[in-house]
């Protein structure tokens, strides 16, 4: 076994397996072999910072694995819709400051509001900003707590599923008809209301959650906003990735030209949300060895049972997996470059409890140099 | 100590001296003079019968950050990747990435680039991807004038010193190579629902005109010494008329240094119909009569491409016209961006007419010093046409080969086809080399001087111009041959340039309370520390002027 990087640098891995592993050297070589006897291994997960990422791509670039996040909704759906018929987006600091409606579309944007606490006061930078409405679409009875309103927070479409609330909109906007509505649904005077509401905000704001909807429905909500500013402007904001899922897909975008999933087994990068899908290639049998990735969580999933697996984990998580090896989470024990939500941009960010443990870059990277045919 | 010998090549380089047959040296990457004395040679490349210069500088080329990637995920139908690369080089063929930009730009001879949108919300993005594209060195030019802590430092009149303090600081923060301002107020306008913006107009709430934003960054451009003037992409890109904008725009800038980006797309008249004629002339007289003042064309070339400007108000008009149908818009915290792709077809009369004007203004340049090549990339084109461009300028039968597919009603509103200039290699060499490393500040490139920097591109003397400059023979960046017979050998990483003005203590104070205030986070988040490259080297700190 060559003496690996991280070694080098007075790092020290911790072993965790069914049978207790000192020798870091021994993790990483398991770890290489297991992978490179692989005939279609997979790298999923992928729940780490910027150079995590950046490893694991010239990783599944040495043997050719597929790559893909966690976060699916993002991927299949976020990028699916900016690659099908592009996005209006702003920023949480910019709709903070400069929305004087915020409408949360989905019980996922009334959540994610409530949770992050972004909107939870109405900024001050711009004077001249009208008073701040607050709109709930589709969101199953679910209003925000910590949304900063000037008024009442008003509604539509309660019992009703998004996408047939964004299409009532479109429709009235688009001074179209509409059919007979539901006798527990909203009226066209409640839908008109709405649609008014909405052409008369100066800088209308639409927050939705990925999870929360299919491509179709977020097509047509970006359609909704986009017919919007033909006479005023609007835009949207995206509930952000978990797992650092953005970060991930953009150091993927500039590295190897498209979004996760991508598939590097001919040498070239393909990207193909189900082709290379980490748990369809899994649970098919397609793909036989994976190296899971979440030092930012999430754990290793039970389908990933079902093949050899390497599991690059932090702290306290639970990992049932052939070589499992504890990971520092960076911007805590190490520093790390992280997407950062409120302004949807890349931030360094010091290690708040340094503690040696090695990052997935350099895990990564010794596994890749202890490949048969590697460079230690 | 390592010396290189290009063997008997012609030396086409005007700053080190006229054309000749001669031998270069490099020595432990630097350009030498001569031979060191009793200095082996440890290497030799035959370049007889061969064109030698020095490696190509690229002025005004968007290769990184938000915007280009959103390109990359709006469009993956433009780049399918389909050829493996060679062992060694991962992500050499993978299309649109950093790695591909850095290999293609090297294996045409070019080793310096700049990234013209350098947005300071999301300036680690835009250096981290900077430090991905090997190869070439690079830079980025730092984009201020429309946010709001700029417009409201005008609005509340502060003086002089409080705004080169606050441009200062965000040059430094955002480690940018130079400044530039985008349609100056128009994207803050765009914001508060405005469509149109003119020079005299003023951005709701703050009461700044453009021109006022305008004449304000040029004051501090002067004043915090950098050395590249107030990159401007002006008003009214894309309209009819517009060389009257830029004509008020350089009457605006009184005589003060100032490079127009992409000039080709201000360079639209109009005739009494109010159809689009070609603006070149108009747009050339202005230039010979302001000696002040640089461009770059931002030439058009035909096929399928994606916009990305931060002039959102641009890029909202423009996706009315996007193809495929699809386009992005982001207000972001001050600067945004819009993505949208075009086609320009050769069928399209208008676009026959932006490429006929934008070989116009090369060949009605006063000077090859103040008239630079871009394609604006990938807004015109991608830079890989570049090696077509430059045969286009070379070649008057080339171009006449092209003029014979233009649409009569392209061909009557410009005077392309009468021009016969055609552009020598020394014209070439100062138009792609020394001309922009100078007007960038970063005067030991671009030239083959003693001491400068060793980035050396070297050609077949071939008549297909476009043969000679798409696949140089070799290329050696600091003295190290990366690119041989037209490919890559490897990856090297290069530097990005940037400027460390000094910031005013008080400044970076109120600046840190204004971000926290914005964002509910502090400056650190802002930053671009070098511990985010971790173990790589990535940035070379040039001088400000004195």
């Amino acid at each position: 076994m060559r003496q690996i990087r991280i070694e080098d640098r007075g790092e020290r891995l911790s072993v965790q397996t069914g049978q207790p592993e000192t020798d870091a050297d021994a993790a990483i070589g398991r770890a290489a072999a297991l992978l490179a006897k692989a005939r279609h291994p997979v790298i999923g997960g992928l729940g780490c910072d910027v150079d995590g990422v950046r490893a694991a791509l010239r990783l599944a670039n040495a043997i050719g694995a597929s790559v893909d996040h966690a976060a699916t909704a993002h991927e299949r759906v976020e990028l699916r819709v900016l690659a099908d018929s592009g996005v209006m987006t702003t920023t949480v600091s910019e709709a903070r400051h400069r929305a004087d409606l915020i409408v949360l579309a989905g019980p996922g944007a009334v959540a994610w509001a409530d949770h992050a606490r972004a909107l939870a006061d109405g900024g001050g930078l711009y004077p001249w900003r009208g008073e701040r409405g607050v709109l709930c679409l589709a969101t199953g009875g679910a209003r925000p707590a910590h949304v900063a309103a000037d008024g009442t927070v008003s509604a539509l479409g309660d019992d009703l599923p998004l996408h047939r609330v964004l299409g009532l909109l479109r429709a009235r906007l688009g001074q179209k008809p509409i059919g007979p509505l539901a006798q527990d649904g909203p009226d066209r005077t409640a839908i008109d209301a709405v649609a008014l509401q909405m052409k008369s905000a100066a800088f209308g704001v639409m927050v939705v959650d990925a999870n929360d909807v299919d491509h179709v429905t977020l097509d047509s909500l970006q359609g909704l906003v986009k017919d919007l500013n033909r006479d005023t402007r609007f835009t949207t904001l995206g509930v952000p990735a978990h797992h650092h899922g953005r970060g991930a897909n953009l150091v993927s975008a500039w590295t190897t030209g498209d979004h996760l999933p991508v598939g590097l087994g001919r040498g070239y990068p393909v990207q193909d949300d189900w082709l290379h899908d980490a748990e369809r290639l899994v649970t098919s049998g397609e793909a036989d060895a994976l190296l899971w990735v979440g030092a930012l969580g999430p754990d290793v999933p039970a389908w990933a049972s079902s093949v050899p697996t390497v599991a690059l984990v932090h702290h306290g998580a639970s990992a049932s997996a052939e070589v499992v090896i504890e990971v520092g989470v960076p911007g805590v024990t190490h520093p790390g470059v992280l997407t950062d939500a409120v302004r949807d941009a890349f931030a360094f960010v010091d290690a708040k409890a340094p503690q040696p443990l090695p990052s997935v870059a350099a895990v990564i990277t010794a596994i890749e140099a202890a490949l048969p045919g590697g460079h230690p | 100590m390592t010396t290189i010998r290009l063997m008997g090549g012609r030396v086409v380089d005007p700053v080190s001296g006229a054309t000749s047959v001669r031998d270069v040296y490099l020595v432990d990457g630097r350009v030498a003079a001569a031979a060191p004395v009793g200095g082996a040679v440890d290497e030799t490349y035959d370049c007889t019968g061969k064109i030698v210069m020095a490696g190509g500088v690229d002025v005004h080329s968007h290769i990184a950050g938000g915007n280009v990637t959103m390109s990359r995920l709006l469009l993956p139908e433009l780049h399918v990747s389909e050829t493996a690369g060679p062992d060694g080089m991962p992500f050499a063929t993978a299309s649109w990435s950093g790695w591909e930009t850095g290999r293609l730009y090297a294996e045409m001879g070019f080793t310096t680039v700049v990234e013209p949108a350098l947005a300071p919300a999301q300036a680690l993005q835009t250096h981290l991807e900077l430090a991905d594209i090997p190869i070439i060195d690079r830079g980025a030019l730092t984009v201020v004038g429309n946010d709001d802590h700029f417009l409201s430092l005008l609005r509340d009149r502060e003086s002089e010193t409080a705004i080169r303090d606050a441009v200062a600081y965000q040059l430094a923060t955002s480690k940018g190579l130079g400044l530039k301002v985008i349609n100056a107020g128009g994207p803050a306008a765009f914001h508060s629902g405005l469509r149109t913006f003119e020079l005299d107009d003023v951005v709701p709430h703050y009461g700044a005109s453009s021109r006022q934003i305008l004449t304000t960054l040029l004051t501090a451009v002067d004043q915090i010494g950098v050395p590249h003037p107030l990159h401007v992409h002006a008003n009214n890109l894309g309209v009819p008329g517009a060389p009257k904008t830029i004509e008020e725009t350089i009457a605006a800038a009184e005589g003060r240094r100032m490079h127009f980006a992409h000039i080709q797309f201000y360079s639209y008249g109009k005739d009494a119909e109010g159809m689009m004629t070609s603006g070149a002339e108009e747009i050339a007289a202005a230039l010979a009569a302001a000696p002040n003042v640089t461009c770059d064309v931002g030439q058009v070339m035909f096929g399928p491409t994606v916009t990305i400007s931060l002039d959102l108000m641009k890029q909202w008009q423009g996706a009315a016209y996007a193809s495929p149908k699809k386009f992005s818009l982001t207000d972001g915290d001050a600067e945004g961006g819009g993505v949208v792709p075009l086609v320009y077809a050769r069928k399209n009369w208008i676009n026959q007419l932006q490429w006929a004007i934008g070989l116009e203004l090369f060949l009605l340049s006063p000077d090859p010093w103040r008239v630079l090549m871009t394609t604006d990339h990938p807004n015109g084109g991608s830079f890989t046409t570049y090696p077509q461009i430059i045969h286009l300028l070379m070649d008057s039968g080339e171009r006449a080969r092209w003029i014979e597919h233009m649409p009569q009603k392209a061909r009557e509103r410009t005077a392309l086809e009468e021009m016969t200039r055609e552009y020598t290699l020394e014209e070439v060499a100062i138009m792609t080399r020394a001309a922009p490393a100078k007007i960038l500040g970063i005067t030991d490139r671009g030239h083959l001087s003693d001491g400068a920097v060793a980035d050396v591109a070297v050609y077949d003397d071939l008549t297909d111009k476009t043969a000679m400059f798409t696949n140089a023979r070799y290329v050696f960046k600091d003295g190290r041959l990366v690119v041989r017979d037209g490919r890559a050998l490897g990856w090297i990483s290069g530097r990005t340039s940037i400027l460390a003005p000094d910031v005013d203590g008080q400044m970076e104070r109120r600046m840190a309370d204004y971000i926290t205030d914005r964002y509910g986070v502090g400056p650190a988040a802002f930053a671009v520390p070098e511990r985010a490259f971790g173990e790589r080297h990535v940035f070379k700190v040039e001088p400000c002027l004195t």
